[in-house]
């Protein structure tokens, strides 16, 4: 009985000892080979967090930038934080008092965080450091401007255009030199552009309204309408012109079929970055896009040739000098709270000079925010029709994103509502005017909010 | 004057509540503390960002007037129905299929568990594919089983069509029962062995065996498997999400009581405090049905030990 005793007694002791061996080889482990807490770059320096939304290839363009910064001086050291979500993560942050030093928003973030005082108004900062209005393009001076203050700079913009497959305008009998520039032009391409098998199986869509999906609430500025009225805070979803627009979206499933187009998409939707891409893999041969398609089709498809104009717009409004189209940028801005704002201002300050914003464009194969861009720039530039995107940056026309802080539920609303519209069970009317009466109740419901607020203070 | 043996209880009292302190602390300050602020915001325009502004019962007021709050709550409804008798039937028959004692059982416990192993957003991302209305191995493989008989199969677009969303969430959801086959298994392998030989000897079927041994018997696991799968019905959130990538699918088909709230809580303004009213609506929903299912329990629900 004592053996027995005394044997699982020693086992047990083996055990222990094992146990504790087993911690202490891995507690060794991880402090010779675990992660370094402190770049020794840093030591010394101030340190800025700064987070930022790309990831991949975008990403490693600004951790590039953050690296020579960190590299040509020794009092500010930049920590490179990639993450998702960032405009939910950076508003905590924010209201827990512990913001990062930089932080990335899109431009369609600038109302929420500006209404709220989460960042910190920079003009005259920005005055100062000669990055005043007059250095960016006319319409990217707003996109970090709301409640009259300036709450960021535009480290990188972008337009959206169509892209098309020259290839198949050339098979279609198609001048690829020449590609549509109404409405009425696009619905004549696209039915030459399309294409079915024998049995009627659709094998490309000439053009795809839900390809790639981004954009399900902006077909109306193709028309001339609008989604807002700023000035009398009016929700304009259901005007003349948004409806005209949107039944023009229905006439493609009415003429092709909608549950023959929702099949054929089903196919490559979602497969933006690869070789399956819609226009790439040659599934539609005209699409709307950004320049940063470029991006994809350097990496999967260079053979692929490419051409790219203005979207098209309804006959009447159209005009060469003034093409329309969408314009928004990534907005680099400094929280409110935050603990280093000057040197959080060198380093913003830095990523406004002229070679690295280009720097980042060429990488992001964006246009260029700027107004005046280097004589070199489109000839770097990978986008062989960036001159395009670059007229549309600087174009009167040029439209942004609503300007509301209401702008997550009102594009979710479009985004929802597509598919009725789409598979035809609902009329377009009263689909927009369903989003414009519910975008209106936000609308009221933050102005009242706000006023209640500026009263109770 | 305190005796000793007071002394004593009070000492013993005060190092059984040092020894509880870390769950009392984290009770009160991770869940009582966030409840009871979360009422408050729930009666306030909350954006997180600035100072809460006391509504009272506003955005009660306001829910009732929403309709895609009632569009979501008919849709987790309709879910929570479909998919908590499915699941547990389901699951059920599972078990006791998974109760036999033949070659390579393990190999089949281990496969219906598997998926519970898989994490949320890659079984979403998965079952994209499955359901892709083209392509998609779902549609496929009934095509290919049909094929033979004749019948010229299309299948249905799963996630674009809203009729198809509802049953492909269903289906998704039968996948990953896995839990809940376990806990049955366990439960069955409880049921004493005497009771079944005293049914054979009284010549009972094995339907008759199941209702009337085997179903008292593992009462109270499925009181518990029930419970457990209408709180996770009305918190179903990462399949749908992911699925209709973020948007809620076609229509607001597969848009979730759960989604609607995140919505709120941290993009739509954000409205934490409206995202707050929700939250206590749905804890209430979620309590009632508990108490329900309590109470109806009561009829149906054998302990052995009582």
């Amino acid at each position: 009985m004592s053996e027995r005793t005394d044997e699982s007694s020693r086992a047990w002791v083996m055990t222990r000892r094992a146990a504790v061996g087993a911690m202490a080889a891995a507690g060794l482990g991880f402090v010779a080979l675990g992660p370094r807490g402190v770049d020794p770059r840093a030591r010394g320096r101030v340190v800025l967090n700064y987070w930022e939304k790309w990831t991949g290839q975008e990403a490693d363009a600004m951790r590039r930038v953050v690296d020579r910064f960190n590299d040509e001086q020794d009092r500010i050291y930049v920590k490179y934080f990639s993450m998702s979500f960032i405009e939910q993560k950076s508003m905590i942050a924010v209201a827990a008092g512990d913001p990062p030093d930089l932080v990335g928003l899109g431009s369609w973030d600038v109302p929420i965080f500006a209404e709220t005082r989460a960042l910190m108004p920079l003009e005259d900062r920005l005055s100062a450091a000669g990055l005043g209005p007059a250095y960016y393009a006319p319409p990217v001076r707003q996109l970090a401007r709301h409640d009259g203050h300036t709450w960021g700079v535009p480290n990188t913009c972008s337009t959206i255009a169509l892209y098309y497959n020259r290839a198949a305008f050339r098979e279609a009998g198609l001048d690829p030199d020449r590609p549509p520039r109404t409405i009425e032009e696009l619905d004549e391409y696209a039915g030459a552009l399309t294409r079915e098998d024998a049995s009627g199986r659709l094998t490309r869509a000439g053009f795809l309204h839900r390809e790639p999906g981004w954009w399900n609430w902006h077909w109306g500025y193709s028309f001339g309408g609008t989604l807002l009225r700023e000035e009398e805070n009016r929700a304009t979803a259901a005007s003349a012109e948004n409806v005209e627009a949107y039944r023009w979206v229905q006439s493609y499933p009415a003429k092709y079929g909608a549950e023959r187009l929702t099949r054929f998409h089903s196919q490559f939707r979602d497969l933006y970055n690869s070789r399956q891409q819609g226009l790439i893999s040659g599934k539609v041969a005209m699409t709307i896009h950004g320049p940063f398609l470029v991006n994809v089709i350097r990496a999967f498809a260079p053979e692929f040739d490419y051409g790219a104009a203005p979207f098209p717009v309804r006959s009447s409004i159209y005009d060469p000098g003034a093409p329309v189209g969408m314009l928004e940028s990534d907005v680099l801005a400094i929280p409110r709270g935050t603990r280093h704002p000057e040197e959080a201002f060198e380093f913003l300050r830095y990523t406004q000079r002229r070679d690295v914003v280009e720097e980042m464009a060429v990488a992001h194969c964006k246009p260029s925010p700027l107004a005046e861009t280097s004589p070199t720039f489109a000839a770097r530039h990978p986008n062989r029709y960036i001159e395009m995107h670059n007229g549309i940056v600087r174009s009167p026309r040029a439209f942004l994103v609503p300007r509301t802080r209401i702008w997550p539920l009102y594009k979710k609303e479009f985004d929802t509502k597509i598919a009725p519209m789409w598979d035809l069970s609902e009329r377009a009317e009263d689909v927009l005017a369903g989003i414009e009466r519910r975008a209106q109740e936000e609308l009221d419901r933050v102005a009242e909010k706000r006023a209640l607020r500026a009263k109770a203070s | 004057m305190i005796d000793r043996s007071a002394q004593l209880e009070i000492r013993r009292t005060l190092r059984g509540l040092l020894w509880v302190s870390p769950w009392i602390v984290g009770f009160l300050a991770f869940l009582a503390l966030p409840m009871g602020l979360s009422l408050y915001y729930s009666m306030t325009d909350y954006s997180i960002l600035e100072r809460p502004l006391w509504v009272g019962l506003e955005n009660y007021r306001a829910l009732w007037d929403d309709p895609t709050f009632w569009k979501v709550m008919r849709n987790t409804v309709v879910y929570a129905l479909l998919s908590i008798p499915l699941g547990t039937a389901t699951a059920l028959g599972l078990a006791l299929l998974l109760n036999h004692d033949v070659r390579g059982i393990g190999v089949f416990r281990t496969a219906v568990f598997l998926p519970t192993f898989v994490p949320l957003v890659a079984a979403a991302m998965v079952w994209m594919w499955l359901f892709n209305g083209d392509f998609g191995l779902v549609n496929q493989g009934v095509r290919a089983a049909l094929r033979p008989l004749g019948v010229e199969f299309r299948g249905p677009n799963w996630l674009d069509e809203a009729a198809w969303n509802m049953p492909a969430l269903v289906i998704i959801s039968l996948w990953m029962i896995g839990r809940a086959v376990v806990i049955y298994l366990a439960a069955l392998q409880g049921v004493p062995r005497e009771l079944y030989e005293a049914g054979s000897i009284d010549g009972m079927s094995p339907a008759r065996r199941f209702w009337h041994v085997t179903a008292p018997m593992i009462s109270p696991v499925i009181l518990f498997n029930v419970i457990i799968a209408i709180i996770d019905a009305w918190q179903v959130f990462a399949v749908p999400y992911v699925l209709t990538r973020t948007i809620g699918g076609p229509d607001k088909a597969m848009y979730f009581y759960t989604h609607y709230l995140y919505d709120n809580a941290f993009l739509f303004g954000p409205k934490m405090g409206y995202a707050c009213a929700m939250a206590w609506i749905q804890l209430m929903i979620i309590l009632g049905l508990t108490a329900a299912t309590f109470v109806v329990s009561k009829r149906y629900v054998h302990y052995a030990a009582a």
